[in-house]
């Protein structure tokens, strides 16, 4: 496109759609346990590069980056003892196929092996010693900082890691992260586990659907934007197709 | 292109199939034996390979920091496990000395149709036409009691041993013992309808054994075991899916309206 304004009316449709996109991931998600909100995050963006230098020069929204929001959610009572929720911050360690995931969805199960694994996936979870197992039958208690008891002799403790910098972490898929090479770790010798509880998805639904009002306004005036310049545009041509 | 659309449909099915399993729970509230079922939710993978993403990670190898982050979006929700929850339900007293409960993890074994084994915790006994101790649907208990004739008094023990009296003697009899078993994960368990369940890869192998041994739980004569459902836990349940449903299906509206904003675009 050569026009600048029907740029930018384009340029803010398209922002407003990847916003949608993450918004109905979030609404259906909000009833998900350990779900993280997603924000697209959107910048200016100058829209020739020559005209980058001058002052007041057209600036058109470009998608920046998808930002994952580690703000915690609400406990939820289950009533099922495996299930744990962390309270403040840190990460569950679980094992994956692609390697560590770190997720803070505490819905686990004993599986018929005594091995602790998440609900969602059936992925180990993994203690200071290595991944959480019991002899199969057994009961398993957790106390609240973090200690693994079976029949009232410690086994193993949850591992609980934070990052310092959560933005880091790139989604496996809405509640489970891994990290990148500049991820900087460490091991919470200090955990508050809450059991018999899960930490519900940290999406806002009234927040969601008020963005989504605003969102289908800004759909429709960029909208209005093309649809006036391509107005102005047609008259121009006319002007041209001299009086027939 | 209509991603939010595929995305909302994936949550529109997801609370559908939560709807069926709060009104199932529901349904079997008071029925005896019933194990509540849970519907386990989780986000789906998220889109990585956005040309943004791939531009970034060519930048990255050579050395320049992007001033742009990763684009990752979601792609909604899916159901990732159904498991039922095996927490035990009250106990309702009964008149009837055939209504047995487990108080503990044990399940009843039940010799089906084709031979088969199926597990239960509905203790509601019968005797069926040739004396022998079964539900109410006719599956005969494992290992098999058969009452003998004239059987007027029927004693079940803590540890599941059946003493009759025949003909109102004072002196009962030994006619067998009950058998429970256990599984290592009982949430893996399949059901299979009339209260029964059979095992499955992950539920493990059913370890036998009786009554008052470790794990197996006790049992109780003139005591039925009440489902474990909370109505009103799952009344909040529904209100909350039938919400977000709400919620979701006026967004897909909402964009709806955006998208014919799009097309109106070009008068």
């Amino acid at each position: 496109m050569g026009d600048k304004i029907l740029e930018v009316g384009g340029a803010g449709i398209e922002s407003a759609d990847a916003k949608v996109k993450a918004l109905m991931n979030n609404m259906v998600n909000s009833e998900t346990p350990g779900y993280r909100k997603s924000d697209v995050v959107i910048k200016s963006f100058p829209t020739y590069l020559e005209e980058a230098q001058r002052r007041s020069s057209t600036q058109v929204p470009r998608i920046e980056r998808v930002n994952y929001n580690q703000s915690p959610g609400t406990l939820l009572q289950t009533g099922n003892n495996t299930d744990l929720a962390i309270g403040g911050e840190g990460f569950f360690v679980i094992e994956m196929p692609q390697g560590e995931g770190y997720t803070r969805d505490g819905r686990f199960t004993l599986n018929q092996d005594g091995k602790l694994v998440t609900a969602a996936g059936n992925y180990p979870v993994m203690g200071l010693s290595g991944p959480i197992t019991v002899n199969p039958g057994d009961e398993i208690e957790f106390s609240g900082d973090g200690k693994i008891r079976v029949k009232g002799v410690e086994v193993n403790t949850v591992k609980i890691v934070n990052f310092t910098d959560t933005s880091a972490l790139s989604p496996i898929n809405g509640s489970t992260f891994k990290a990148n090479a500049q991820a900087e770790m460490e091991i919470n010798q200090t955990p508050r586990i809450v059991s018999g509880y899960v930490e519900a998805s940290n999406v806002n639904i009234i927040e969601e659907m008020m963005n989504l009002i605003y969102l289908s306004h800004v759909y429709g005036l960029d909208a209005k934007i093309v649809s006036n310049r391509e107005a102005m545009m047609s008259k121009a041509i006319e002007m041209g197709s001299s009086g027939q | 292109m209509f991603e939010p659309l595929y995305v909302a449909a994936t949550g529109m099915n997801v609370f559908e199939d939560e709807m069926v399993d709060i009104t199932n729970n529901l349904a079997n509230a008071s029925t005896v034996g019933f194990k509540k079922g849970r519907v386990e939710k989780e986000s789906l993978f998220t889109i990585e390979r956005t040309f943004q993403t791939e531009l970034r990670d060519q930048m990255l190898k050579q050395g320049i920091v992007p001033s742009f982050g990763p684009t990752e979006y979601g792609t909604g929700v899916r159901v990732s496990a159904t498991p039922k929850d095996f927490s035990q339900g009250t106990m309702e007293v009964t008149n009837n000395a055939l209504d047995i409960a487990i108080q503990g993890q044990g399940f009843f074994q039940f010799r089906m149709p084709d031979n088969t084994f199926a597990y239960g915790r509905a203790g509601n006994l019968h005797i069926d036409n040739e004396g022998n101790l079964a539900d109410p649907n006719g599956h005969k208990i494992e290992p098999g009691i058969v009452m003998p004739e004239g059987t007027t008094r029927v004693v079940i023990r803590q540890d599941g041993t059946v003493s009759v009296s025949i003909n109102n003697s004072v002196e009962t009899t030994d006619i067998g013992q009950i058998a429970l078993v256990k599984f290592f994960n009982p949430a893996g368990l399949k059901s299979v309808g009339q209260n029964l369940f059979v095992e499955t890869e992950s539920s493990g192998v059913p370890v036998i054994g009786v009554a008052n041994q470790e794990g197996f739980g006790s049992i109780n004569q003139y005591a039925l075991e009440n489902s474990n459902v909370d109505v009103m836990s799952e009344m909040m349940r529904m209100v909350m899916v039938q919400r977000v449903f709400d919620t979701v299906s006026k967004a897909v509206q909402s964009y709806d309206g955006m998208l014919a904003s799009v097309e109106k675009m070009k008068s």
